[in-house]
């Protein structure tokens, strides 16, 4: 290692020391004020390293990562969500006490991880990343209390995914036991050659395995209940930051080892995505929770992810496939961190399990205007209405899918979106509705969190109304 | 820039009407009203002071020869420009619109007590997307402003809807939402092609006019514009969402619905349908004229059964457009000119009669006509305005809709005679319905001892302004013929010049 990698490893390099440094201080003096506080700044200056883009051209530090335009704009996504989801837990956290602290320690942990995995160039620091980022996450998924919901969401959750990583580990290595390399250049160059029987099982198990980590059909049986028992906050960053991270190191993994060059791949890929988008859109339809709608939702969405996988599969030019997934994953974080932020605004207070029925939301439009316009905003851009970020993405999607006339996965994704909005604007309706007689009181925003409400909304439309940015970056990485 | 200039008129005008609630609750609609003059007197300013080139001269494809057009860079990935240009056709469907919203805001001066700010926002919002409809001329921003219009729409009748409101809604969205879909991967596909032809993307109508899609695939794409087109309009089997969205919206809200936001459809499929596609559009033709009869007759049948006064006059909204669908794909000039003409007679005359439902349900708090009965001698005022619009819906002579439904028959007679008579058969059947409506709500014993409020000056001067244009255009169409006849003359002249 060199003295030039130093700066493109600036961001892992401070999320790691600062990851430390917050170990040493909550081990020292127990504050409440200050582990917080020395999280965020953690963060901001770990976001600030990836923002600045430097160094200008791609640098391979070690056989395991890759410092580029690509692993920088995720980084970024990756945490800035994290920093939201600092600045959204305090109140979540305050009926424990003293026993948050190690709250901010694991959330940091994670953000490691997942930055790391968006870096990854082998198998090695896929899965590195991968565990880090699950492992810190068993524990927010059932930190903060004894109630039974966020216990058993984050024991399906441990249970669940250590059997996904153990079955994918094994494919990692039926893996190299066929074809002997796991960079993944090097993996992709020797696929032809390897034992297809092996191979077979190995993709499988590897598929299945990253399947279950995205939440896709049928290894989609987790979600709802983690996005419901887990407190907010951890949902959000589960709903963002995890899918985030994970499906950026599927994608380069994808194109740099040109897995779409193998016919079967592609059509698992069709399988999964087709049965996600309608599955995940049609189960979304007869919940009456918030939380559980929007872990449905997000099955649906990570099938829409997939469309532009299996464009890549059939076109010898994947420009256009690749731009269209990267936008839609960021345009999905935003617009679902955005609808996490406002359900942890209005029920910021923690301790006892909210319900977030959809009913509670009544009248919300008429008694807490500006997070009902975060939500309605978070809920219309995950529909893909125009002027949303949601609608860029989903533009992207369809063009790259009409591009090489893949007319069924199209056609699912319409009919998946359809379906989409009954429920996305089931939910604005309630919101919209004249509040029940007896008012549930909700608290008033405090000032910094109405600030967020703002700037995530004006980030959304943003976005929607003008991508150019965006896409100039993301035109950028490929 | 002016053109984009009356966009941004309304849309900062709704954000002000919403905060300017803190100040009064009478604010907003103020703000709405002087909003839509401005618009208005920035519409009518912006024609005064221009050259008004030669109508003959115009050619479609050719933005130079269009009255007005302006264009910036939006997404230069893929060639979409923030273009807007304006014909006489987007003319007069301008004026149309500015001059409903103004009425749209008279008819619910005393109806919305709740929230009265995002009311007047969402209305001023939904035209602002109808004006971008009318003027936009890249396929994108089309699609972008066609649902901008839907969302604040969708907003309005879930909000001051009447008491099936949720339900109406929701399909007023998903119905036009799922066209909208196909519409979307209908102009993705076009742009791809283009794209595939000409070696860099765009989305510009005039791009795609200069080199149009052929082969088989323009007919896959013609049926995913018209499904988005046909839904809205709405033809017969895709009406389904109409009654209930025009029955349960405000009266505000059914006055832009059927006045304006049904009108984006016709000219959807006048302007984008028929000149892009020419060739498809031809081969569809009968279907479609078959598809605009039946709305025809069935949209008369079934209003004569209502018994809720809007849903009859929303039905009759169902027969009224299937003479634009029959004149459109009659596809002559004199067929052309009607359904224009249609577009404009029945937008006055039923954002009129929906301001009298509207003003009836306001005072008796219903809108069954079974209870109402007699109400000439309790509102005579209301009676008198209704009977008015009331012929005028039928198609009495003198008044708008009965050149605009003559001109469509005698332009469907050349193309398909057996057609048009069975479309004839409306004249008696829209008699039927309208007048039976009239009597059992007007005529006949007072059913009601209780007194109420007749029309006030504000009223009766909206309504009369409806009916001196219902007259004008009875009496002499002609200026309303001249402004629209080149454009459609170079509708067609275009669509000649593709024929194999």
């Amino acid at each position: 290692m060199n003295a030039a990698l130093l700066p493109a490893l600036a961001p892992l390099a401070i999320l790691g020391l600062g990851t430390v440094l917050l170990m040493a201080q909550v081990a020292a003096r127990r504050s409440a004020l200050t582990s917080p506080w020395l999280s965020a700044a953690v963060l901001a200056l770990a976001l600030g390293a990836a923002a600045a883009g430097w160094p200008r051209d791609a640098v391979a530090a070690t056989p395991l990562l890759a410092v580029d335009a690509y692993a920088r704009l995720f980084s970024v996504l990756i945490i800035g969500a994290a920093l939201v989801t600092v600045l959204i837990s305090g109140p979540w956290l305050a009926p424990l006490g003293s026993e948050q602290h190690e709250y901010y320690l694991l959330l940091l942990l994670a953000t490691f991880g997942a930055v790391v995995l968006v870096h990854a160039t082998h198998i090695a620091s896929l899965m590195l990343g991968m565990e880090t980022l699950s492992v810190a996450l068993y524990a927010l998924i059932a930190y903060p209390d004894k109630t039974w919901l966020p216990i058993e969401a984050g024991l399906k959750y441990l249970v669940l995914s250590s059997a996904a990583t153990a079955i994918m580990l094994f494919g990692f290595a039926l893996l190299y036991a066929a074809v002997g390399e796991l960079g993944f250049a090097a993996l992709g160059a020797r696929l032809a050659h390897g034992d297809p029987m092996l191979l077979g099982a190995a993709a499988l198990m590897v598929i299945a395995g990253l399947a279950f980590k995205l939440s896709l059909v049928p290894f989609h049986m987790w979600t709802p209940d983690v996005y419901q028992g887990a407190p907010i906050p951890i949902a959000g960053y589960l709903a963002t930051v995890s899918k985030v991270a994970i499906f950026a190191a599927l994608l380069r993994w994808y194109q740099v080892s040109g897995l779409a060059r193998h016919a079967a791949i592609v059509d698992i890929l069709t399988l999964l995505a087709v049965a996600s988008m309608l599955v995940g859109n049609l189960l979304a339809l007869r919940q009456a929770n918030v939380r559980r709608l929007l872990g449905y939702s997000s099955i649906a969405h990570m099938g829409y992810l997939l469309v532009p996988l299996v464009v890549y599969g059939h076109t010898a030019q994947p420009q256009l496939a690749l731009e269209a997934a990267s936008c839609y994953v960021v345009t999905y974080a935003v617009s679902n961190l955005a609808a996490f932020v406002a359900l942890a605004a209005l029920y910021g207070t923690g301790g006892a399990d909210p319900a977030c029925d959809v009913e509670h939301l009544a009248g919300l439009f008429w008694r807490q205007p500006l997070i009902a316009l975060l939500l309605c905003t978070a809920l219309l851009s995950l529909a893909g209405i125009p002027l949303t970020a949601g609608f860029v993405g989903k533009f992207y999607i369809v063009a790259a899918g009409a591009e090489v006339q893949l007319w069924v996965p199209l056609a699912a994704l319409l009919i998946g979106s359809a379906i989409g909005l009954y429920y996305y604007l089931r939910v604005v309706y309630a919101m919209t509705a004249a509040a029940p007689a007896p008012q549930p009181s909700i608290p008033g925003a405090a000032i910094g969190a109405r600030t967020l409400c703002v700037a995530l909304v004006a980030l959304v439309f943003y976005l929607g109304m003008y991508p150019q940015p965006l896409i100039a970056a993301l035109r950028g990485m490929f | 820039m002016m053109l984009s200039q009356l966009i941004l008129t309304l849309l900062a005008g709704g954000l002000l009407a919403w905060l300017s609630e803190r100040r009064g609750a009478a604010w907003p609609r103020q703000v709405a009203l002087l909003t839509l003059l401005a618009a208005l007197v920035e519409l009518a300013w912006l024609c005064g002071s221009l050259p008004w080139p030669d109508g003959a001269a115009l050619v479609a494809s050719e933005p130079a020869s269009w009255l007005v057009h302006e264009t910036h860079a939006w997404i230069p990935r893929f060639g979409i420009r923030f273009a807007l240009a304006m014909d006489g056709l987007s003319l007069a469907l301008l004026a149309l619109t500015l001059a409903l919203g103004m009425v749209a805001v008279v008819a619910s001066w005393s109806e919305v007590q709740a929230q009265p700010g995002f009311f007047h926002a969402n209305l001023l919002w939904t035209l602002a997307g109808a004006l971008g409809v009318f003027l936009a001329v890249d396929l994108f921003l089309f699609f972008v402003c066609w649902e901008v219009m839907l969302v604040p729409m969708y907003l309005l009748i879930a909000i001051w809807g009447h008491e099936q409101r949720a339900r109406a809604a929701m399909k007023f969205f998903l119905f036009t939402q799922a066209g909208g879909l196909l519409m979307l991967v209908a102009i993705v596909v076009c742009a791809l092609d283009y794209c595939a032809r000409s070696g860099h993307w765009s989305f510009g109508y005039f791009d795609w006019l200069r080199s149009p899609m052929s082969g088989a695939m323009s007919a896959w794409v013609l049926a995913g514009f018209l499904a988005a087109f046909l839904v809205k309009l709405p033809a017969f089997p895709l009406h389904s969402w109409l009654p209930d969205a025009h029955t349960q919206a405000p009266t505000a809200g059914s006055v832009i619905l059927a006045g304006v936001l049904l009108k984006t459809g016709a000219y959807g499929m006048l302007r984008f349908g028929v000149a892009l596609f020419p060739q498809a559009a031809r081969e569809f033709a009968p279907l479609m004229m078959g598809l605009g009869v039946a709305g025809v007759l069935y949209g008369a049948v079934l209003a004569f059964a209502q018994t809720d006064f809007k849903r009859l006059v929303a039905y009759s909204s169902v027969s009224h457009m299937g003479f634009v669908l029959l004149g459109i794909f009659a596809w002559n000039a004199l067929a052309w000119s009607g359904a224009v003409m249609q577009l404009v007679a029945h937008g006055l005359s039923t954002a009129a009669l929906f301001t009298i439902a509207g003003a009836l349900q306001e005072r008796l708090h219903s809108r069954d006509m079974r209870a109402m009965g007699g109400l000439w001698a309790a509102l005579p005022r209301i009676g008198a305005t209704a009977m008015l619009f009331a012929i005028a819906s039928l198609g009495m002579p003198g008044l708008g809709n009965f050149i605009a439904e003559f001109m469509v028959l005698a332009g469907a007679f050349q193309v398909a005679p057996w057609l048009c008579a069975a479309a004839t058969l409306s004249l008696v059947t829209g008699a039927v319905y309208a007048l039976s409506m009239l009597q059992q709500t007007f005529h006949g014993p007072l059913q009601t001892g209780a007194r109420y409020p007749d029309f006030g000056a504000r009223e009766l001067f909206a309504m009369g302004a409806l009916a001196l244009g219902l007259l004008w255009l009875g009496l002499y169409p002609q200026p309303l013929l001249d402004l629209t006849a080149p454009v459609l003359a170079a509708i067609d002249a275009h669509a000649l010049e593709l024929r194999p």
